[in-house]
């Protein structure tokens, strides 16, 4: 686990690469190159899925940052406004990117489900892949466990470094979720019976295993009623996706 | 709108290098690709030239680029973990290259430091 890989001097100035931007610019790489791919498999142009995954993505980092800058206002007031550093939520990139993608339907004339569907698989990876990145910055932690599958942050660096050691490893955990997820997701795409089932049924099983990993973290994170912003999301969502499987199913079987 | 995604990425690219608008770098870029991303796509359905478009979202994805290699961590939690920050690069400031004689420095104020549990 290294938070920081390389500091470069230039003229009189420190500048920090960190494992956890790498990992940022890579996951948008592999996205973006994953459903040029898809695009192609399923015979439509790459050019301008490039060009759309390039909006999607922008869209979604605005997004986890207008997320992380909303939820944290308290602590960015008691701790003051500039000197309480930029936070991503990645609730608030999925949104936005979702908003972008109708954004490009209603523009475009793009159908919006099959555009879902063709960046769920690389979007799903490039969480996984960010997931990774938190592993290697120590940051989204987890739980103490006296388990055998406990990791220890070391480096001081680390936000969990502070924490009584080992830690349950719930980015681990998350990162082989997602990029299982999203590997399934590039088989099931030419599978799909109808547009929009792959993204639907990706929301729904991604929202339901976050719900439970919210318990086993324990990073700061804003709290409603007992549940986490992250599990408030998952609950919304899967309510509204769900709602949208049982509607596209009745509204085919009808129009039989 | 090419034009003003052009100048947002040659912004954000200055951004990365300027150290107090170092964060700033990567909102500007992204900013900067959904202007030049809209405007590309609009002027290649128009049949018009693209150029400075094109230009304006390889400026914005090298300035966003660039930005996000700088960030430390995504949560919160970073509060923490920026104060060591600023401690980490005053070391470096002091004998530049030897990150490994800063992050040492850096145990040991850790190790002095009460953790959560003894806290409460």
């Amino acid at each position: 686990m290294y938070p920081v890989i390389a500091c470069f001097r230039i003229y009189k100035n420190h500048y920090c690469v960190s494992s956890y931007g790498l990992c940022l610019v890579a996951a948008v790489l592999c996205g973006t190159v994953i459903s040029m791919f898809m695009a192609r498999r399923i015979g439509r142009g790459s050019r301008d899925i490039f060009t759309f995954s390039m909006l999607v993505a922008a869209t979604g980092f605005i997004g986890a940052a207008a997320a992380g800058f909303i939820i944290f206002i308290p602590e960015r007031i008691a701790a003051g406004f500039f000197t309480f550093p930029p936070v991503l939520v990645s609730w608030g990139g999925m949104i936005s990117s979702l908003g972008a993608i109708l954004f490009i339907s209603g523009k475009w004339g793009e159908n919006a489900w099959q555009l879902a569907d063709l960046f769920t698989p690389g979007g799903l990876i490039a969480l996984g892949i960010g997931r990774i990145g938190c592993v290697c910055a120590g940051c989204c932690y987890g739980i103490h466990t006296d388990s055998p599958f406990g990791i220890y942050f070391t480096c001081p660096l680390a936000p969990a470094s502070v924490m009584e050691q080992p830690l349950v490893p719930v980015q681990i955990i998350s990162a082989c979720f997602l990029l299982f997820a999203g590997i399934s997701g590039l088989f099931l795409l030419r599978r799909a019976r109808r547009p929009g089932g792959l993204f639907l049924w990706s929301v729904v099983a991604y929202t339901m295993f976050r719900f439970i990993i919210e318990f086993f973290r324990a990073d700061p994170r804003a709290f409603l009623l007992g549940l986490s912003d992250g599990q408030w999301f998952s609950v919304v969502a899967f309510a509204v996706c769900a709602y949208m499987i049982f509607k596209k199913r009745n509204y085919s079987r009808d129009y039989k | 709108m090419a034009v003003a995604a052009l100048v947002l990425g040659i912004i954000s690219i200055i951004f990365c290098i300027t150290p107090l608008f170092n964060f700033l770098a990567p909102v500007v870029g992204a900013v900067g690709i959904i202007l030049a991303a809209v405007a590309r796509k609009n002027l290649k359905d128009d049949k018009q030239e693209t150029a400075i478009a094109t230009g304006g979202l390889v400026t914005s994805i090298i300035g966003t680029a660039l930005g996000m290699l700088m960030y430390i961590a995504c949560a919160a939690c970073i509060g923490g973990s920026g104060m060591m920050m600023k401690e980490f690069t005053k070391e470096l400031q002091k004998d530049p290259g030897r990150i490994e004689k800063a992050i040492k420095k850096l145990e040991q104020m850790q190790k002095q430091a009460p953790t959560p549990k003894e806290q409460i």
